[in-house]
Parts: C-alpha cells; sequence; structure tokens
C-alpha cells in the first residue's frame, strides 16, 4: 500500500514545479514518514568516494539549482603572513604541483579555526581553497542538477578517511587516525545478520571491513561481482561500495583522494549509475553517493556538534564535532528531480535509514538521534526515468611525479596485506 | 532591542536565522534540576527523559544563565541579565532603582538594581502585542490575574501554602512595569485552568504560550505542602497530564513548537553548577551571573513541533538567551538585552528538520 495523501502529494508537485527551490507560499511541511515496509524502497547502495568537499566540488550547483548553499567565487582566505588569497578555479584534474591538504582532527581544527572556517591557507597550500565547476565534472555536473543533492550533509566526524568509514559502518570509530589495529565495534552488517537480512560490501582494491579482521569476510566481494548482482537482479538489502585506495600515493587511484584524477571517480560513480538504474531492482531502489570527509578543501558552513559515543570518547574525540560537508547525492524512483535537501545529515543518517527500513536497533548515540536520509526523499509517487549521462570512461590521468611523498593513506597498503592473509578476495 | 554593534554584526553576516513557519510556542518552565538528573539513566521523570525525547528531540548543552530563579525567567522574557536582587530572587518586590539616569548599556542592559523593571525594558509579550500577536502566561495555583505583592513590600508566595503553592518569582511578566502598569497584564497573565479551553481551537490558542506549574509541580519542592513527592516524580506527572493535551491541539498540531526546559541546575550545597555557555557575559548589575560561576549550569531542554524529527538529539550549546531569540527569530521581532548579542545563535536546521 503506497503512501499517498492526497494533500501531500500535490505540495510535492509544486515543489517538483519550482525545480528545487522553495517559493513562497511553499513552506517545508512537517515531517511525515510512512510505514517502512510500505516506502517502496528494498534495496540501499552506497557508495562512499574520497576527501572532497561540498564548496570545492558542488560549490557551482547554485547556479543550476537555486537555493542550494554553495560558494566558489568571490571568498578569500588569509595565510600565515596575513595575505589575503582568492579561491580559485583549478585548471587541471589531479593538483600533482600541490599538496595534499590536511584531513587529520587536528589540522581541521585549524582549518574551523573556532567556526570561523578559514584558517585553510594555515593548514595547507592555495590547493585547498581550489575548486572544480560544472564542465569539470562528466557525472556530477550532469547528475547533480537533476537528483536530489544534501547541501547541509556533513562528514560524521572532523577527522581523516579510516574514523569516518568506522562511522560509515558503525556508527561510531575507535580511533582518531588511520590505523590498522583490529576493530570489534558492532556493525550495520552485524545488525542486518542478526535480522537475517542480506548485506554486501564491494572493495576496490582494499577492503575496509578487513579492519574487523575476519568477521566480515563472507560479505565482503570485489566490485566486479556488484556490477553482475546488479543486472541479475541479485542485490543484497544493503550494499556499500568503495573504489580503488591503493593507488592514492602515485595519483591514480580512483576514489577521488589527491592526487587521483578526478575524471576517473567521474567514470566510477557513472558506472555504479547505470549498473542501478539499468538492473532489474532499480525501482525499488536507493543509490546514495557520498565522500567520507572534506579532504582539506575549504567549505564555508561551519560543522556542528552531535553526542559523542564512548568509544570515540576512549579514542580522543573530545568535543564531537562533525567533519566539513561533503557532497551527498540521493538518486532513486523516490528523490525528487532537481531538488535539494538542505535538512542537517552526516555518515549515521544512511544507518538510520537502514534501521527505519527493517526495523533495526541503532548502533549508537549517533545513529539513534541523528536525522533519517528519508526525510528527503519523496514517497508519493516514483518516477523510474533516470537520464543516460555521457561520461568518457577513461582511465585518466597517471603518477605524480612532483607530488610529495604521501605518509597519508599509507595505511591502505597496510591494510591490504593484512586482507590478503585473511583471506579476502583480492586480485 | 537592537543596537549598533548587533546591527553591524547582521550587515557582516552572509545571512539572517531562518525559521520553519511556526505560529504558535508553547514554554514550559521546571525548577532547579542538572541536567544529569533529569535525563541520566536513573532519572526519577520517565515521560519527559524516554517518552518526549522519543517524540521530540533533546538539547543536550542547554543551559540556564544564572542563580536563583527569577533572573533566568527574567532573562527569558526579555534578555535582560541577572542583578543582586533578582538573583536572591526579590524576596522584597523591589520597584528598580536605576543607576545614575536611566541608561541602557551597549547590550540593551538597563542599570540598576531591583526587581519590577522600568517601563522602557520590554518583554517578548510586548513585543508580540506589538504585531497583534497574541500571548498569555498561564499560572498554577494563581488566585486572580497578574497576582503580584504590592511594590517594595515583601513576597508572600516565596514558600507553599497548603491549597496555594503559587510563586510570583517564577511569573516573570509581573516583573516588568511595562507589563503590569497595562491592562494587557490582566488579560495575559492568567490562571491555569484556563488553558484548556484556550487550547480548544486554534483561533484562540495564543501565539506565545508560558506555562509555570506550582511549587510542587515545578518539581521545586520535595516533598510538597500537600503530601504529594514533589521533585521531578511530581514534575513529570505534571507534564504527563499538560503535554498531550498541548500536543493534541490544533494550534500545535498545524504549527506549534513546544518546549519544555528548566530554569536553573542545582545551586546548593553539593551538585552545585553554575557553568555556562555560548559566550555567557555578565550584565552590568552583577558580576557573576551564577552568583559563584559564570551561569546557571547545564539543564537541557525538550524541543516538540511537527517541524522537529522525533528521537533526535542536538548537542549544540543554547542558553535561555538563545531561547529567546529563537522565538524572535520565529516571528520576525528584533533581539532583546542579550538575546541580540553577536554570535549567539537561535535554533537552526540542527533542531529544526528544514527550513525554508
Amino acid at each position: 500500500m503506497r503512501f499517498h495523501p492526497e494533500k501531500f502529494s500535490r505540495r510535492r508537485f509544486l515543489a517538483g514545479l519550482a525545480a528545487g527551490a522553495l517559493a513562497r507560499g511553499q513552506q517545508p511541511q512537517p515531517a511525515i514518514l510512512p510505514a517502512p515496509q510500505s516506502s517502496g524502497i528494498d534495496h540501499v547502495v552506497l557508495v562512499m568516494m574520497e576527501n572532497r568537499s561540498f564548496d570545492h566540488l558542488l560549490g557551482w550547483l547554485p547556479d543550476r539549482l537555486p537555493g542550494v548553499n554553495g560558494r566558489q567565487e568571490g571568498l578569500s582566505y588569509s595565510d600565515f603572513t596575513g595575505l589575503l588569497h582568492p579561491t580559485h578555479h583549478l585548471t587541471d584534474f589531479q593538483g600533482c604541483a600541490f599538496q595534499d591538504p590536511d584531513h587529520s582532527y587536528e589540522g581541521a581544527r585549524i582549518e574551523y579555526d573556532n567556526g570561523k572556517c578559514d584558517g585553510w591557507l594555515r593548514a595547507n597550500d592555495l590547493f585547498s581553497i581550489g575548486y572544480y565547476r560544472q564542465q569539470d565534472l562528466a557525472f556530477f555536473g550532469a547528475a547533480a542538477p537533476g537528483w536530489t543533492v544534501c547541501d547541509n550533509y556533513f562528514a560524521a566526524i572532523m577527522a581523516e578517511t579510516f574514523p569516518n568509514r568506522f562511522y560509515q559502518h558503525a556508527a561510531q570509530t575507535d580511533r582518531i587516525h588511520n590505523t590498522t589495529a583490529i576493530s570489534v565495534l558492532p556493525t550495520i552488517w552485524d545488525r542486518l545478520q542478526a535480522a537475517g537480512l542480506t548485506g554486501r560490501y564491494y572493495f576496490g582494491d582494499v577492503p575496509f571491513t578487513a579492519l574487523w579482521g575476519a568477521k566480515h569476510l563472507d560479505i565482503s566481494r570485489p566490485f566486479a561481482e556488484f556490477l553482475v548482482d546488479c543486472a541479475a537482479g541479485s542485490l543484497a538489502q544493503v550494499s556499500f561500495i568503495d573504489p580503488r585506495f591503493e593507488d592514492e600515493p602515485s595519483g591514480t587511484s580512483n576514489d577521488d583522494h589527491p592526487h587521483a584524477d578526478i575524471r576517473n571517480g567521474e567514470a566510477f560513480l557513472n558506472r555504479i549509475y547505470r549498473a542501478v538504474t539499468g538492473g532489474p531492482h532499480w525501482p525499488r531502489t536507493l543509490l546514495i553517493v557520498n565522500f567520507d570527509e572534506w579532504g582539506g578543501f575549504y567549505d564555508h558552513v561551519p560543522p556542528p556538534v552531535a553526542p559523542i559515543p564512548l568509544a570515540d570518547q576512549l579514542a580522543g574525540n573530545q568535543d564531537g564535532r562533525l567533519g566539513f560537508r561533503t557532497p551527498a547525492m540521493l538518486i532513486s524512483p523516490w528523490s525528487r528531480r532537481g531538488y535539494v535537501s538542505h535538512i542537517q545529515f552526516d555518515h549515521t543518517s544512511v544507518l538510520k535509514f537502514i534501521e527505519w527500513r527493517w526495523s533495526l536497533p541503532p548502533l549508537t548515540v549517533r545513529d539513534a538521534t541523528v536525522n533519517n536520509l528519508a526525510y528527503a526523499l519523496d514517497f508519493s509517487q516514483p518516477v523510474l526515468s533516470a537520464p543516460s549521462y555521457s561520461v568518457p570512461p577513461g582511465p585518466f590521468g597517471g603518477v605524480c611525479l612532483s607530488a610529495l611523498p604521501a605518509a597519508v593513506e599509507s595505511e591502505w597498503g597496510t591494510l591490504q596485506g593484512l586482507a590478503r592473509g585473511l583471506g579476502f578476495p583480492l586480485l | 532591542m537592537r543596537n549598533k554593534l548587533s546591527l553591524l554584526w547582521l550587515l557582516a553576516m552572509p545571512t539572517v536565522a531562518q525559521q520553519p513557519p511556526i505560529r504558535h510556542v508553547f514554554t514550559i518552565v521546571l525548577e532547579n534540576k542538572s541536567f544529569d538528573e533529569t535525563f541520566g539513566p536513573n532519572s526519577p521523570a520517565p515521560y519527559l527523559s524516554r517518552q518526549l525525547t522519543a517524540q521530540g528531540e533533546l538539547l543536550t548543552n542547554y543551559y540556564a544563565i544564572g542563580h536563583n530563579s527569577l533572573d533566568n525567567y527574567i532573562a527569558l522574557v526579555s534578555g535582560q541579565a541577572p542583578n543582586i536582587a533578582t538573583q536572591s530572587d526579590c524576596q522584597v518586590y523591589l520597584d528598580f532603582i536605576p543607576g545614575a539616569l536611566l541608561q541602557v548599556d551597549i547590550n540593551g542592559q538597563v542599570l540598576g538594581q531591583g526587581c519590577v523593571f522600568p517601563a522602557g525594558v520590554q518583554t517578548i509579550a510586548n513585543q508580540f502585542a506589538a504585531r497583534q500577536l497574541s500571548w498569555r502566561a498561564y499560572m498554577e495555583d494563581m488566585s486572580s490575574n497578574c497576582l503580584h505583592p504590592a511594590l517594595n513590600t515583601l513576597d508572600q508566595t516565596q514558600t507553599a501554602k497548603v491549597g496555594d503553592q503559587y510563586a510570583a518569582r517564577h511569573n516573570p511578566f509581573v516583573y516588568f512595569h511595562s507589563i503590569i502598569d497595562t491592562p494587557s497584564c490582566a488579560a495575559g497573565d492568567v490562571p491555569l485552568a484556563q488553558l484548556p479551553g484556550d487550547l480548544s481551537q486554534y483561533a484562540t490558542t495564543p501565539n506565545y504560550v508560558f506555562i509555570t506549574p506550582n511549587l510542587c509541580h515545578d518539581g521545586h519542592d520535595s516533598p510538597c505542602v500537600n503530601g504529594e513527592p514533589g521533585g521531578l516524580v511530581s514534575a513529570d506527572a505534571f507534564l504527563r497530564q499538560w503535554v498531550p493535551q498541548i500536543l493534541a491541539s490544533p494550534a500545535y498540531q498545524s504549527d506549534g513548537l513546544l518546549l519544555i526546559v528548566f530554569d536553573e541546575a542545582e545551586f546548593g550545597a553539593s551538585n552545585t553548577d553554575t557553568t555556562a555557555c555560548c559566550n555567557e557575559l555578565p550584565g552590568p548589575n552583577s558580576p557573576l551571573p551564577g552568583i559563584t560561576g559564570p551561569g546557571g549550569g547545564r539543564v537541557g531542554a525538550v524541543v516538540l513541533s511537527p517541524f522537529v524529527p522525533p528521537g533526535t538529539v542536538a548537542a549544540t550549546p543554547y542558553n535561555h538567551y538563545s531561547l529567546l531569540r529563537t522565538i524572535e527569530d520565529i516571528f520576525g521581532l528584533d533581539h532583546l538585552g542579550f538575546a541580540a548579542q553577536p554570535g549567539l545563535k537561535s535554533f537552526g536546521l540542527d533542531v529544526f528538520l528544514s527550513i525554508p
């Protein structure tokens, strides 16, 4: 039985006409969700990319989708000497001449500067205040103005990759840096298994789930299997997909982590998009595209704080500050088209959605108390059309000879070795 | 009251705080409990701490601004900071004694000491009336409208009596000449018994509703003079009786916001909490708003509204001045007193689900 109150859908139609901008007279409606089993969504697919902030990657979107809170031109930030530098349009897709911006727990707080969000050039070089425009992004440039974008979506923790990816799987983190100690944090995969539901984690070249040892070996598969499962109509209820991480230091990964060529990330996302929208499960699928954290790239919105789970407290997360905004897009027959949601979300909102849909208990105080991603969707009437985008497949770019040696994310190599030893199906 | 500095700050900010289309704000003020007592695992108030938080949002870093009671109530409705008299709960209902002249400082604070603020000092009630919006303060056990001591006499309502547990010091509106000197006080400051009738229809529900339980049901006394247990047990029972009526009212269901706050945290021999948040500043008339510290301690608050998703938590720091500012932002009013402090946040997308 579809959730379809008359009053509700009329407003949605009007909202659609306004192409995402809430005009005068269109007020935000009180929060109503359908019964989860009647939501029309049976498959959640999440792909989490790496290290780009909202303003940096999608700050051009207000030109195409009125009402999006994005800023590119016209901002300037001071360096150590007090000299102001303006934000600038990046002219190449890798940034090999620059340093990978600081996205650590500590560096972030220099960038955050007690809420002023102006410390970018006191932690980084000019790369961090560069941005890409619509024409640079073959996938996002076409897709973002056409689906639902969240412009108040924050990284779960103001820290680097591993802490945020722990949040993605577990709604908390037991470390605030990228380390390869085995974790015992309960995960969404545990919740799904306990309820007799199916989950799959698809990895590129390094399975993040190896950080739980062999516990999630059985649900961890190479990315190629996702494409097969999608086409065959054998998707699990929940699927997480990760890009390739291991080549980050050389700039030839496809995860968008500097100094990767971002065109490879665009191609990777388009492959997933085509697989999901072209497969038999599409009418009942929610595809979420997000980024683990802001990568040290500028964003003008000060992140809020959230309750601090016990594991975080023990790990040294002292202030519960969320990370800067990251791009997040919701692609589904149940997504409004050309729409921006200002609802405050973070990585645990995805977990909240899964738990709501399948009546699972929360993992921590974070997913228990966060806004449910479902509030950004429209459950009144599915729209099945999904445009095809012209995205060159690549591969693009090459090894960054000039890039400074990356101590950051070398943990991927260690993790890959660990995973191989545990028997993960690595190629 | 806007002042030059805050106006300059507003010009510098790229956006002004926006709020969802709320048209009815209900505030219930309870007494003297710190956050951990009320919302901790052994809370004697399960309806508030478990049920209502599951229906709405818990603000874990909501702070009171001073000690003892009265200065917090005054801050909630006027943005005026504590002075020596209001910090001691105005045992004598003293008319305000200004400094050399009736001066107002850069934060809109009136200089002087006393209880009944001069006619030039505005409250949220005055702001609503000026915009043809309605307000009512509902006082449990108050035997006649706008009941207060005669000026400069002893306040006989400091302790509860059997059959009358009304406390003037928990009725902030009678501490302002801008209200008690006008007919709006008798019309707006009424016994709690009037609330059910007012809630029954959208048109009769005031835009601004302030609810003060008696000294027993606000959690202040324990045990109560009439034998009830008091404390959080009786406060929880009060909420169980009244909150469902508010939540079922047409005004709340259409466009309502219900706020449940505590005036101050514990202040006594043990368990004293005089912490502050949000860069709280002392006013000109008392150096430490919390008497022995900068603030009134962490009390927490519960927010319920059709515009607030259930079971959520906001850890953003807020205090009584932020609450006043939020209500003023909802109705497009100027910010009074310390509600106008530069950098003070009102509730945003960390609390409300969506805002135009």
